[in-house]
């Protein structure tokens, strides 16, 4: 073991790296550039020991190496887009997974590079092919359609606005009356519409946001909010658990330690619920699937058939890694001020095996 | 907030200082695209301190503008806007300093301004009788070792007045923060001048783009910019001495030199060697003009020419104190080239390739060489208390020609890079905490210091240490005198470096994760469980003591340290008994000297050394 951080990120930290170079190779004369990135992932695992920061710091690095990279490649061809597709799926999808559907992966890589093939070659081509990639879930199968539906849109759409076809008849005879003469040559001796410059500033926001999260781009996949939201959740905040399952009906009274200020509120059974369902209530207020979601609906089997959404104050904590990483549907929900004793009530109406879960106070 | 809107604003101008066209465009399109990045990381981050998360925004930010300035195609260029856009950056260096207060020698240079300007004479006495009607913001300041009195108990300075005489237009205008400003502007006019050098020596504006970062916004001049020392306004004079002598403009030399012997004793040496390199028939006269003029308004102003200096400083010790101050400044972790303005080390290996350097260069470095070698020998090499590189800042502007010329040559990217990520940690660091910028003599570095305290391991002993030499230093030596040797005939692939410095990285971790077979019980990775730093931690010239932790009854530290024979040195007043890895030991009263033990560790790993009895400063520990 290189470093005594153990997280599957940090074991994944050899193949992040071979990515680095195939990132650089692609870079030629800028590669000794580009490989810097490697140095600087061994910086992060040496200096960051808290998890979070170090994870962001790789996410960092990696996004800022493959930003760069759209910036440093001289010619967009097709086998650099496709190389580059490639890195930034097999960071996106392949890393710190306990299992991989190599034939799923297959798939979505080769809709992927379906994108690539079809559209403008040039930075913008990658991150509309990453994209694509990255919010395929890959189950249900159905799903791998997903990238191929893009690359569907994005041909018509070329079609559609390829300049040959917006030329007006007069200019169409003009070409056709030079139509002897040898096309000319843009920049770098390429033809037009081939070697026009690429403006990699359109394509490196969208493509920095995903890969800086990489370390949990399921998370960032199914709800990239979560990271945005006022507060992180984590295990610290966390007082005692309580961990009751209220079935319908159900109500349950419970004291309130002196330093809590919420408690964690979900659902079990609950991935069907629509947002407006009404589940309960706390202390007679209400409580919706706004508050909270089903505690596994963000799993990647179960997102797509989910009617949840991320609840409006998430207090779930982030599981697993890569795209694998998942947060539970806890919701927080302020505790009354100068409460006691508070009393939670199952709302009468929920589905026979839906429950109401108590999960925690937080501080 | 208002200060972000000011950012913001800044960033906004400097694109528009000196691009033009696509490359504005572009520049203003990504521009823009880093804030929402920057908002991203801040809600990813959630940073517990504020103002070193903004800092670290921003001098990534000025980096990025600085790689866009090189590289960009539609750029209007010139050493006004090189000065312009130095304004810019130093308006909010100003402030980012001014969160420590005046350290080392600066509270006193503004104490003598303060008494010109208010008593109009040098007498220092009811200054510091006053402190808490100073700007300085020091109440604890008394007068230093070496200050001269007057024949009726005046109090003076050992300090020379020029500098503090140039502040005062500055003070009196905005007291502290208008004497920064003004050593501020004097950076500004330095940066102009020193473009203005590499453009007269026929460097190309692209190499200057590309490299002027490095001079302008990365340490020493960014540290110096806008604090109060001569060295800013030193490097001024010395550039536009330099350039007069090159171009053998007398009109301009002679004031530049007179300037620089005027602001330090010592920057006569300078001099003296400049006017020697003088093509013209009137040297003699112009080498006593230069040299006597400074030499006896100090004698008139503070009654010696010498201002309390000595001529036995330029004698030299031994030959072994020379090699330390030697390689020091080229490699110490804390005050050495190689760590803190790593991109100069270019301007080193200008000096193999002598024949082909710009003749300024040459000039320059001629100059530089009679300060240098009295410098050297001396204890304080380092600069003492003061931000790192103080005595050879003012060297920086020929350095630089020396490295531009270099980059010309041979376009050392990989290297570059290297200086480029370090010199970004290196202005954070001293921009988010300038209060860091000031560390103690012991050996270590706030790098080694910190790695230490996060995995409780001797990180320090990774780093060269000239202060308190250690086997990195002597590995160092022998490595840079290689490197100079092999780079001279052998060009390595770029491609290698990064990769060779992962494995560098790492094998270093590994090692500094192992008990180092010398402990030195001050240092960080040890876990001090009470007990306090010896001699204490402000202790002037600390340097010249052998420095340890103390240790009373009931107090303890604990360690890793590996499984044999050690020798404990140690010095204490009266008899103590320790206890150490579960064994007790009886140490004896030692006077003066450091004594050693004899003690036996019977594992590899963390041992506590507990003081039972009595009292004791421990210094090293050092495995046999």
């Amino acid at each position: 073991m290189l470093f005594p951080f153990a997280t599957p990120v940090d074991h994944a930290l050899p193949f992040v790296i071979a990515l680095m170079i195939a990132i650089a190779m692609l870079c030629r004369r800028r590669a000794a550039i580009l490989l810097f990135s490697i140095p600087l992932l061994v910086a992060c695992a040496i200096c960051f020991p808290d998890e979070h920061v170090r994870l962001l710091g790789y996410g960092v690095v990696v996004a800022a190496a493959f930003c760069g990279a759209s910036f440093a490649i001289e010619e967009w061809t097709f086998a650099n887009c496709a190389g580059l597709t490639l890195v930034g799926i097999a960071l996106l999808r392949w890393i710190a997974r306990d299992h991989v559907e190599i034939w799923r992966e297959t798939v979505i890589a080769l809709g992927a590079l379906l994108i690539v093939a079809v559209i403008r070659k040039s930075p913008l081509a990658v991150t509309i092919a990453l994209a694509a990639a990255f919010v395929t879930p890959g189950v249900p199968t159905r799903t791998l359609l997903i990238p191929f539906a893009v690359a569907t849109v994005v041909a018509i759409f070329t079609l559609l606005t390829r300049p040959s076809a917006t030329l007006s008849r007069r200019e169409r005879g003009e070409t056709l009356h030079h139509a002897h003469l040898p096309l000319p040559t843009g920049e770098g001796g390429r033809r037009p519409g081939e070697g026009r410059a690429s403006r990699p500033e359109l394509g490196v926001v969208p493509a920095f946001v995903m890969l800086v999260l990489f370390p949990w781009s399921g998370v960032s996949a199914r709800a990239i909010p979560y990271f945005f939201r006022a507060t992180r959740a984590t295990p610290a905040q966390r007082l005692a658990p309580l961990n009751f399952a209220l079935k319908a009906g159900e109500a349950i009274e419970i004291d309130v330690p002196s330093d809590a200020t919420s408690i964690a509120v979900s659902a079990a059974n609950g991935f069907r619920l629509k947002r407006d369902t009404f589940v309960g209530t706390l202390d007679g207020r209400p409580l919706t699937m706004r508050d909270l979601a089903d505690w596994g609906f963000m799993r990647r089997e179960q997102w797509w058939r989910s009617s949840n959404r991320l609840p409006r104050v998430p207090a779930g904590i982030i599981r697993g890694y890569g795209y694998d990483a998942w947060v539970d549907g806890a919701g927080r929900v302020a505790v009354p001020a100068h409460a006691r004793r508070i009393r939670v009530v199952a709302d009468p109406h929920l589905p026979p095996n839906a429950r109401l879960q108590v999960e925690a106070f937080e501080r | 907030m208002i200060t972000i809107a000011l950012l913001v604003v800044a960033f906004l101008a400097l694109p528009l200082v000196v691009f033009r066209g696509t490359s504005l465009a572009r520049y203003l399109t990504f521009e823009v695209a880093t804030y929402p990045i920057g908002w991203i990381l801040w809600r990813l981050l959630q940073p517990d301190d504020a103002y070193f998360a903004i800092v670290t925004f921003a001098v990534l930010k000025l980096a990025a503008f600085s790689i866009a300035l090189a590289t960009a195609k539609d750029v209007r260029w010139s050493a006004a806007r090189a000065m312009a856009i130095a304004a810019i950056v130093y308006a909010f260096v100003i402030p980012a300093q001014m969160r420590h207060v005046p350290d080392g020698d600066e509270p006193f240079y503004l104490l003598i301004t303060e008494s010109l300007v208010k008593d109009h004479d040098r007498d220092l006495s009811n200054q510091y009788r006053d402190l808490a009607h100073s700007s300085t913001g020091r109440t604890d300041l008394t007068p230093q070792i070496g200050d001269p009195r007057g024949p009726h108990g005046e109090q003076f300075s050992r300090l020379e007045p020029f500098l503090p005489i140039v502040l005062i237009p500055g003070y009196k205008l905005g007291g502290l923060a208008g004497a920064l400003a003004t050593i501020a502007l004097l950076g500004v006019l330095l940066v102009r001048q020193t473009v203005r050098l590499l453009e007269d020596e026929g460097i190309d504006d692209a190499t200057i783009r590309a490299l002027f970062p490095f001079f302008a916004f990365a340490p020493p001049i960014v540290f110096y910019a806008a604090r109060i020392w001569p060295e800013v306004p030193g490097a001024l004079a010395f550039v536009e001495a330099v350039r007069g002598v090159r171009q053998r403009r007398i009109k301009r030399a002679i004031p530049a030199m007179l300037f620089l012997g005027l602001l330090k004793v010592r920057f006569v040496l300078i001099d003296l060697f400049l006017v020697l390199q003088w093509p013209s028939r009137k040297r003699s006269t112009h080498l006593i003009l230069v040299a006597l003029i400074p030499l006896m308004l100090l004698a008139i102003i503070t009654g010696s020419a010498l201002n309390g200096h000595s001529l036995k400083e330029l004698h030299a010790p031994n030959i072994i104190q020379y090699e330390v101050g030697f390689f020091g400044l080229f490699l110490d972790g804390m005050s050495g080239l190689l760590f803190q303005a790593p991109f100069y080390l270019l301007g080193v290996f200008a000096l193999l390739h002598w024949r082909s350097m710009p003749r300024s260069f040459r000039i320059g470095i001629i100059a530089s060489l009679p300060y240098i070698v009295s410098l050297v020998p001396r204890a304080e090499w380092h600069g003492g208390w003061s931000p790192p590189l103080r005595y050879i800042t003012v060297f920086m502007p020929v350095l630089f020609l020396g490295c531009a010329a270099i980059w010309k040559r041979s376009q050392p990217v990989a290297f570059v890079v290297v200086a480029v990520l370090w010199t970004i940690g290196l202005t954070i660091h001293g921009l988010a905490f300038p209060w860091r910028l000031f560390h103690i003599e012991s050996g270590e570095n706030y790098a080694g210091e910190w790695l230490s305290s996060l995995y409780h391991s001797d990180f320090s002993r990774l780093f060269p240490s000239f202060i308190r030499i250690n086997h990195a230093a002597l590995v160092a030596s022998i490595a840079f005198v290689g490197m100079l040797v092999l780079l001279r005939f052998v060009r390595v692939p770029q491609v290698l470096i990064a990769p060779l410095l992962a494995i560098a990285m790492l094998a270093g971790f590994r090692y500094a994760m192992q008990p180092a077979d010398k402990i030195e019980f001050e240092d960080a990775h040890v876990i001090h469980n009470g007990g306090a730093l010896y001699p204490e931690m402000y202790t002037v010239e600390r340097f010249f003591h052998r420095s340890g932790w103390t240790l009373k009854a009931g107090e303890s530290m604990s360690f890793l340290a590996r499984a044999g024979t050690s020798r404990l040195e140690y010095a204490a007043a009266t008899p103590a008994r320790i206890q150490l890895d579960g064994r007790e030991y009886r140490l004896p009263a030692t006077r003066q000297e450091h004594l050693s033990e004899t003690v036996y560790l019977t594992r590899t790993g963390r041992v506590t050394l507990r003081c039972l009895d009595g009292s004791a400063s421990f210094d090293r520990m050092r495995h046999e």
